[in-house]
């Protein structure tokens, strides 16, 4: 086997070798991401059984659309753990059961007291990204945790905050819409031009 | 989702207003199907809401990072192995590649253009190869051979991978990484240590300069000198070699 070769691959590499059939490449990349993609189901559904058969799943879509990753689109990382958040989010469609504690979710950001330089993180895309979530007001930073990485509908984040549904939207694209202007990138590929 | 109530509500005409404030919702997949269809409809109708719902959800799909790294069960790993094994059938190396444009004969002037350039590559390859490059390996029947893609002044616009399987006469598998790139149609150009060369398959750039490519070719990875990325006119782009 060439595996220890294939280690040396960047993952868009790797995709491109898997989308030939190579089982080499695939558990280069398994070994590589299955932490990741298994830590993002276990957030999303708090259940380690349907988290291991969710990114189980995760694995056998990405082997099977692995020549359709587009990389003007998004990271491979990305790209990824999109498949686990949809095969979570259909699952939650047909039995949501979980409770969130939104304090557990917003641990998972960096404190106002610990820039993320501190924690050696602010080059990397995640690091980007926790900095501009870490600055955003507490109550549009809660919202959009609930609906990204528990997949509460704004309706449930109304009745868990406390607030009116059409305030839980407004705090929810005011998040998104700061996210989108300071993490993407200046160009992210659309199929027509701003009108 | 939940909100079951809404299911036997007729679909809402939405404007552009309504569509803005629930696109972070749609973005972010968290709609109920009756909802999702209505802004959905109105998208495909309005190019500005179709480009607003693909910007927010790029950003929405990047905020999976967030997710901590968190170790799988034990077996996780064989399990997802075995899966995919079974997925694709016992003997695994030919699956259907990315699709490509038919393979085009080589032209007589492009082969002297091209043996020009190996020339040239020959005499500059010190600068040409990037220090990354080169990676030669054999594990028995099984050969591997990584490069980047540079350009004469030493930019980078990719890499290339050649993966032998069984049969390293016959069983090769080359992906191609490229970046940087202008868009348009490329070529990919095998090399061959008696200085002929083989225009492998073109491939269309778009706008974001990149792309991933994988095909199978004939040659054995011995026999591979170098590899090129060439514009539709042929003018040689970028360029790799292994070392000697």
């Amino acid at each position: 086997m060439w595996t220890s070769h294939a280690q040396r691959l960047d993952d868009g590499a790797l995709l491109g070798a898997m989308a030939t059939g190579d089982h080499a490449a695939g558990e280069v990349f398994v070994r590589r991401h299955q932490r990741t993609v298994y830590g993002l189901a276990f957030t999303l559904c708090r259940d380690s059984r349907l988290a291991e058969d969710l990114a189980q799943q995760t694995f056998e879509r990405v082997w099977k659309h692995a020549e359709s990753y587009d990389p003007r689109r998004a990271s491979v990382k990305v790209w990824m753990l999109t498949i686990t958040r949809r095969l979570c989010i259909d699952v939650f469609r047909a039995n949501r059961t979980r409770p969130t504690d939104p304090v557990e979710l917003l641990a998972l950001l960096p404190n106002e007291r610990q820039s993320v330089e501190d924690v050696g993180i602010a080059r990397t895309e995640v690091g980007l990204l926790k900095g501009v979530l870490a600055g955003l007001p507490e109550d549009q930073c809660r919202v959009l945790m609930l609906a990204s990485l528990a997949g509460h509908t704004t309706a449930e984040i109304a009745e868990m905050e406390g607030i009116p549904i059409g305030t839980a939207k407004t705090r929810l694209r005011t998040a998104l819409m700061r996210v989108r202007r300071e993490v993407l990138p200046a160009a992210v590929p659309v199929e027509v031009d701003d009108a | 989702m939940p909100d079951g109530h809404q299911h036997n509500v007729p679909n809402p005409v939405i404007d552009c207003d309504g569509f803005d404030a629930s696109v972070a919702e749609l973005a972010l997949e968290i709609l109920d199907s009756a909802e999702r269809d209505a802004l959905l409809a109105h998208a495909a109708s309005c190019a500005r809401c179709t480009a607003e719902l693909h910007r927010m959800s790029a950003a929405a799909d990047r905020l999976t990072l967030l997710a901590p790294d968190c170790e799988p069960p034990v077996g996780f790993e064989q399990r997802v192995m075995e899966s995919l094994h079974a997925q694709s059938g016992a003997v695994t190396h030919h699956r259907p590649v990315r699709p490509v444009r038919p393979v085009r004969p080589v032209r007589v002037w492009q082969l002297v253009a091209a043996a020009v350039v190996l020339f040239a590559v020959g005499v500059t390859v010190g600068v040409l190869v990037h220090r990354q490059s080169g990676s030669v390996a054999e594990d028995g029947h099984n050969e591997f051979r990584y490069a980047d893609l540079v350009d004469p002044v030493g930019g980078h616009h990719g890499s290339v991978s050649l993966v032998a399987g069984n049969d390293p006469s016959t069983d090769v598998v080359l992906t191609m990484s490229l970046l940087n790139l202008a868009p348009g149609e490329y070529h990919c150009v095998v090399h061959l240590a008696d200085g002929s060369t083989v225009d492998v398959a073109s491939w269309p750039i778009g706008d974001g300069g990149a792309g991933v490519w994988a095909l199978p070719v004939s040659n054995a990875i011995g026999e591979i000198r170098a590899v090129s990325v060439q514009d539709d006119v042929g003018s040689t782009i970028a360029m790799t070699d292994w070392p000697k």
